[in-house]
């Protein structure tokens, strides 16, 4: 099913990043839908199916925000890559290892976008945007990621692989 | 994807990683030379309308809230006129945003009609962005004559400067981003300094020259020097002011301006930034 609903899903996602996300924002942090979406759908599928939800899922984000094309994309590939090297630790540690790889996730993303905008020739206050913007955010995707977990595997499970 | 491909991407799993990063940086290269601008540009323009009609219909649950929880209070006070009070807070709704609409486009107007000389063209916000940088999305784009560096206020001051342009779509910088820097002039003393935008979304006011007198309320308005942007439009207003490090005052402002809250902006069309990087060439 997470093969027919992945692209529809992660547009819906990216849209809803840059008009409903904003109302719903605490100072500068917010939730990442399309970070959380592909997150949780890497950590039950195979490799190449969570590379392909990266893929597109930071092109979309990408097209509708500041960011160069690929910014996003380079955050989520590098988060699939971690998670798919710590698959069976993954199972594991479970309920940590989603805390984990959402702070992960939301770090790198964070660090990749500050850096780009900082070759762009913008001026970043990095102490600043830690406190104001990256820390919420974290919280924020952590209290979303979750639930984002459990409905993807409620409703949008990878297809089952035939050996 | 069959099986063989399967195990050959789980075997190389160096390889595939290596190349996928080549392949991103490559793209990310290629987007920030504006090589792919026009296939961005295309993408983006379907999505771009969507979140137009999406960023709308949010704007207006969002209000819609607010005033739920209104009507829940008076439910609580008075049982009996429960249902009659829920119909009428939904038509107050719906008359609010007729009015709020009204007032704001004849703000416009009036800004429109007062400001000689300039060319405005209005334009709706359809998204926004808090990180990395600031700015709003609006519905206006090449399609519309709009360029980058063309300022964009509302009837309360200056908003931003647009950054990026696609075919139906524009950027915009706000002034609040840490990394906006406007020249501007206290309007009672004519007193020099730049508004940067903080972190938190506030302004501040550097480079003021220790003898000025700083007044709390003062309008502060752009200088238009540096030719970024017109002269004498609305950046904030003075809250507080205290002495800087070297010789300088420093004050903190409000915008008039809730960029949150934003739907509708005008783009001053007519007006033409100066590259003035040439004579800084010139005096090294």
């Amino acid at each position: 099913m997470g093969n027919y609903f992945g692209v529809p899903l992660l547009i819906l996602a990216a849209l809803l990043q840059v008009t409903v996300i904003p109302q719903i924002r605490i100072l500068g942090g917010e939730p990442n839908l399309v970070m959380l979406l592909v997150i949780t759908y890497a950590v039950q599928a195979p490799l190449e199916q969570g590379v392909a939800w990266a893929f597109v899922g930071g092109i979309l984000q990408d097209l509708l925000t500041s960011l160069p094309l690929g910014a996003t994309t380079l955050a989520l590939l590098i988060v699939v890559f971690v998670i798919d090297r710590l698959r069976g630790k993954l199972v594991r540690l479970g309920f940590f290892s989603i805390i984990g790889v959402t702070i992960l996730a939301t770090v790198l993303l964070q660090v990749i976008a500050l850096t780009l905008t900082i070759l762009a020739g913008y001026n970043i206050r990095l102490f600043e945007m830690i406190t104001y913007n990256i820390v919420p955010s974290i919280a924020y995707n952590l209290v979303f990621v979750f639930p984002t977990y459990w409905l993807m595997r409620r409703f949008c499970p990878p297809p089952v692989r035939v050996e | 994807m069959n099986q063989t491909t399967r195990r050959g991407v789980r075997a190389n799993r160096g390889v595939y990683f290596t190349v996928l990063m080549v392949i991103t940086l490559g793209l990310i290269a290629a987007s920030q030379s504006g090589l792919l601008a026009p296939i961005e540009g295309l993408l983006a323009a379907p999505l771009n309308a969507i979140s137009g009609v999406i960023n709308r219909a949010a704007v207006q649950v969002s209000g819609g809230v607010l005033d739920l929880a209104e009507i829940q209070s008076l439910q609580e006070r008075n049982a009996d006129l429960e249902a009659a009070l829920a119909r009428l807070q939904a038509e107050v709704v719906d008359l609010r945003e007729v009015s709020s609409d009204y007032s704001r486009l004849a703000d416009l107007v009036n800004y429109v009609s007062a400001a000689q000389g300039q060319d405005f063209l209005a334009a709706d916000v359809i998204a926004s962005e808090q990180t990395p940088l600031r700015t709003i999305t609006i519905n206006r784009g090449t399609r519309d004559g709009i360029q980058v560096g063309m300022p964009v206020v509302t009837a309360q001051g200056l908003v931003g400067r647009v950054i990026e342009v696609q075919s139906n779509a524009s950027r915009v910088l706000l002034v609040s981003d840490p990394s906006s820097a406007i020249s501007t002039r206290l309007q009672s003393t004519r007193a020099e300094g730049t508004v940067t935008g903080q972190v938190s979304g506030n302004l501040e006011m550097n480079f003021i020259p220790l003898g000025e007198t700083i007044l709390e309320g003062d309008l502060v308005i752009t200088s238009g020097l540096g030719g970024n942007l017109p002269p004498d439009v609305v950046v904030g207003q003075v809250t507080s002011s205290r002495a800087g490090l070297d010789l300088y005052q420093v004050a903190q402002l409000r915008s008039l301006i809730d960029f949150d809250e934003l739907e509708i902006v005008l783009v001053v069309t007519n007006f033409q930034p100066v590259d003035v990087s040439a004579f800084g060439q010139t005096g090294q």
